[in-house]
């Protein structure tokens, strides 16, 4: 028997200290008083005593004892060290891709899963039961749950996760357990290995099993060929393995090769290389043939990124936009229509009534509108938006017009800054944030002198990424305008800018046309647990994801940018919406290099802080409260007692 | 010894009491108590013949005017009165913090003036062991009063106290007036037949008998060991308790009806005071209540 608060035990000194009361109390004290006459006569008058009232004294001196003894007790909280005593248990179970490893037909996952069910079925009544999964993130399955069963119900639903465990959280919440309860059991259920572990059981499932992996592949095409390169791994010994390469949805390998792969020393993977003709391609997959341990790193796919990039963009604009065209014409992949406002509103009112000479055909709409110094009656809503020296606010589009600062003076070119000179400063944004510094990337801010000879004065609404300012006002910013399409705007006009002639003009202009049309995603291969942005496009109306156990995620297109975590290893299906049309995008999440790992070794899991043997008594922990009360009650009614008895002398 | 102090303020408002005698008073000296032989009072008692040598004053000669013939009117005398009061001098009466004994002095020191006032003749006995010792003998006026009064203090509360055996070897007198009893009445010994041999010497009885606070009210607790001041002998040894309390409480009752009902049979007067209350509240409060005075 151990106590929670030995203290409580002092208590026990009012033991003797009360005996001595007793003894002092139990002398009579003698008194001479005018007569005895009325106390003698007074004993024809008293109820006959039961026997028991006899020993009244002694019978109280023992309660009162045991009173203070119980009292004692139950502030020291004495726990009982009994053969299956209840226990507070605290599960921290490793749901990381490398938990998928098999062995003999099972996971280490699933085998974690049953050396916990065999704790909780072999604890005794009473004892409480918390689970902590490990994966990407850390989450509490149950908590302090005391019937078994339903802690075995909850075990049986815990399904393991694809990416890195995240254990320094699983650290810092098993530490605040342990610090609250010292004489709680933590068992720590991983394959990894640990140098030590201090006050935690380790149950580790690492059982030296072989895994051969895939590493990073990749696919380059020259002329009629294409070439596949990429590492294999092969952990806990070497390997004899046969490698496919699939081309599209192919069931039949397009090459083949057996390999003998050495076991990974941790510095030199071995290298593969396929080549082949299949130069148009959808999807390549290289996949290991022969199995092994972990058959999620066994496979990975590599997209073709054929998505058309060709754009067509319409320019209105009275005046000359040389600058602008002779930017756009170099970026390439633009298809540019230039017409007048007139022509604009004409063709806006019936578009079958106007023709282009230079292209002949006219979409039904263009992917974007570039207004130089016109402000339409109406905002396209299905695309991308520059306006270039906006003359008039327009609604929808996040931002106002107001004053016209005119500065009185043509822009000087390459001139030495002068206040002297009546014109405007253009300085560019000092912002750290990633949305500014992507579209200001290799523009040369800080040395070229920019100025300007009058700019339009914007209200901001929404939150644009400001660019360029002058006095303080934002002249250049980009952002998404109420329809949720991208948006450029340039305050001024470009003929009264020295910008458009020096060289950082381009480069604004081509980061500011990557951002109107964004790739949609960086790539099509992620491991598990990165998060993958993809650009909303300017008629996206919705993104939806399906991942590869069938569920589906519909990501928020109101903002340019829309985010998920990669969770699951295998191909996530990506589609956009836009109006009536739909693309699709496939983006393949392989398992992350670490978790191939068979045996991977851990410095240390150690919670500080000194075990305590002194377990829960389990359900009779229950009584503890009612103990205390009753010994409490009882204390208050013998103080009355006492009151009555011995206050008046 | 007690040395008791009576307020002559109190003495000047007692003076206009009287005590009241229920039997006709069968005194020697003129007073102003009535008696059963005729007299010259003022109040009319029958009529008889006229007889040669009566006081021709006393001729109804309405009567005569009536009957034709000479009638006397004959009324009741008035009498002298000797009121003996008798003080428990026990050593019970002394003891404690109550001040019985200064009570019961001053007590007797009061209905001894009402009674001087009323032109009665006053005795004060002090009752011990068995002998009812003469303290005060015959006193009469007030000058006497003064002078022999402070003798009260001269009492020695002390030994115990028969009261019956006292007053039964003493002269009480037949009919003569009232016989007061000071006492606490805390005794086994008897009292009762003391005051039925007062009664039938058609004597007025007036019992008053003087209880302390912690006797009325008793405030111990807790395991005691009481000794009897009278007879060292005589103990009481028990936890005080609750249930003892409430015992003593019935006893004490019991004690109080006995007398008072023994008073009442005996057609005697009774009452019980507290050695706390002032004499104010005692004669203008309870022996006016009572009858005892006017």
């Amino acid at each position: 028997m151990s106590f929670l608060y030995p203290l409580g035990l002092l208590g026990l000194i009012a033991v003797p200290i009360l005996i001595i009361i007793y003894l002092i109390k139990n002398k009579y004290t003698e008194q001479v008083i005018a007569s005895t006459y009325l106390w003698t006569l007074s004993e024809r008058f008293l109820k006959r005593k039961k026997p028991i009232k006899r020993i009244t004294g002694l019978i109280s001196l023992l309660l009162q004892i045991l009173a203070v003894i119980a009292v004692s007790l139950a502030i020291a909280h004495p726990v009982f060290t009994l053969p299956g005593q209840a226990m507070d248990y605290l599960f921290i179970l490793d749901c990381s891709g490398s938990m998928y490893i098999e062995r003999e037909g099972k996971t280490r996952f699933e085998l974690g899963k049953e050396e916990i069910a065999s704790v909780i079925r072999g604890s005794a009544k009473g004892s409480s039961y918390s689970l902590v999964c490990v994966g990407d993130t850390t989450d509490k399955v149950f908590e302090d749950v005391t019937d078994s069963k339903r802690a075995l119900s909850m075990l049986e639903g815990v399904e393991g996760s694809y990416t890195s465990s995240a254990l320094t959280n699983a650290l810092r919440l098993a530490q605040e357990a342990f610090a609250k309860n010292n004489a709680l059991q933590i068992y720590f259920v991983t394959d990894k290995g640990y140098e030590s572990v201090e006050n935690v059981r380790l149950v580790n499932l690492d059982g030296g099993e072989k895994n051969c992996a895939l590493g990073e592949v990749t696919a380059q095409t020259a002329g009629s060929t294409l070439t596949v390169t990429g590492e294999l791994y092969a952990y806990n010994g070497s390997a004899s393995i046969q490698l496919s390469l699939y081309v599209d949805e192919r069931t039949e390998p397009v090459e083949t090769k057996d390999l003998s792969v050495p076991q990974f020393d941790g510095e030199n993977a071995f290298a593969f290389t396929f080549t082949c003709g299949e130069v148009e391609y959808d999807s390549l997959k290289v996949k290991i043939e022969t199995g092994d341990a972990l058959a999620l790193d066994n496979e990975t796919v590599v997209y073709n990124d054929k998505s058309d990039d060709t754009y067509t963009t319409l320019i209105v604009s009275d005046s000359s936009t040389f600058f602008l065209q002779s930017v756009l014409r170099s970026l390439g992949n633009l298809k540019t229509y230039v017409w007048s406002t007139e022509k604009y509103e004409t063709w806006q009112a019936d578009p079958s009534s106007v023709t282009d000479e230079t292209h002949g055909t006219i979409p039904a709409d263009f992917g974007l509108y570039i207004y130089n110094g016109y402000t339409p009656d109406a905002l396209p809503k299905h695309s991308a938006v520059w306006f270039i020296n906006p003359t008039e606010t327009l609604s929808y589009t996040g931002f106002g017009v107001s004053d016209r600062e005119d500065f009185g003076n043509p822009p000087k070119e390459e001139v030495a800054w002068n206040d002297e000179l009546n014109v405007g400063r253009l300085e560019f944004s000092t912002s750290t944030a990633t949305s500014v510094t992507e579209l200001l990337q290799y523009v040369n801010i800080g040395e070229d002198l920019l100025s300007v000879s009058y700019y339009t004065s914007c209200n901001l609404i929404r939150d644009f990424r400001e660019l360029l300012y002058c006095n303080n006002d934002p002249v250049v910013f980009a952002g998404a305008n109420d329809f949720g399409n991208r948006q450029v705007v340039f305050a001024f006009d470009l003929l009264d800018v020295n910008m458009s002639t020096e060289f950082s003009f381009p480069v604004l202009v081509y980061n500011l046309m990557n951002y109107t049309f964004p790739q949609i995603v960086d790539g099509t291969s992620y491991a598990c647990g990165d998060t993958v942005r993809i650009n909303v496009l300017s008629n996206v109306a919705s993104i939806r994801v399906e991942t590869p156990s069938g569920k589906i995620l519909y990501l928020d297109t109101s903002s340019d940018v829309a985010e998920f975590e990669m969770t699951e290893v295998g191909v996530h299906t990506v589609v956009l919406t836009s109006g009536a049309s739909q693309s699709t995008l496939r983006l393949y999440g392989n398992l992350p290099k670490a978790e191939s790992v068979p045996s991977g070794t851990e410095e240390r899991f150690a919670l500080s802080g000194t075990p305590s043997s002194a377990n829960r008594d389990g359900i009779y922990d229950d009584l503890w409260l009612l103990f205390m009360i009753l010994a409490v009650v009882f204390v208050a009614d013998w103080m009355v007692y006492c009151y009555e008895q011995y206050q008046l002398r | 010894m007690s040395q008791f102090v009576i307020d002559e303020g109190f003495l000047q408002q007692v003076e206009l009491l009287q005590l009241l005698v229920k039997n006709n008073i069968a005194g020697r000296f003129g007073g102003n108590h009535q008696s059963k032989a005729y007299g010259s009072s003022c109040d009319f008692a029958d009529f008889r013949e006229y007889a040669p040598g009566d006081d021709i004053k006393k001729i109804d000669w309405n009567a005569f005017m009536r009957f034709d013939k000479l009638y006397m009117k004959l009324y009741l005398d008035e009498r002298q009165m000797h009121t003996r009061i008798y003080i428990d001098a026990s050593r019970s009466i002394a003891y404690g913090k109550g001040k019985k004994d200064e009570q019961a002095l001053k007590i007797a020191a009061a209905l001894a003036y009402m009674s001087i006032c009323d032109m009665d003749k006053v005795s004060i006995y002090a009752v011990k062991n068995n002998v009812a010792e003469e303290v005060i003998s015959g006193m009469l006026g007030r000058d006497r009063f003064y002078e022999e009064i402070g003798k009260l203090n001269d009492i020695v509360f002390d030994g115990d106290s028969h009261i019956s055996e006292a007053i039964l070897r003493s002269t009480v007198g037949y009919g003569d007036g009232m016989s007061v009893i000071i006492s606490d009445y805390l005794t086994d010994n008897d009292f009762l037949d003391g005051i039925d041999h007062l009664v039938s010497k058609k004597r007025d009885v007036f019992c008053v008998q003087i209880l302390d606070k912690e006797e009325l009210n008793p405030k111990t607790r807790g395991k005691m060991h009481f000794f009897d001041s009278e007879d060292i002998g005589r103990t009481y040894r028990k936890n005080i308790t609750r249930e003892i309390i409430a015992a003593y409480r019935e006893a004490l009752e019991y004690a109080v009806e006995r007398l008072r009902g023994h008073c009442l049979s005996r057609g005697a007067n009774y009452i019980l005071v507290s050695s706390e209350e002032s004499l104010h509240e005692i004669f203008f409060g309870k022996i006016l209540e009572l009858g005892v005075a006017k």
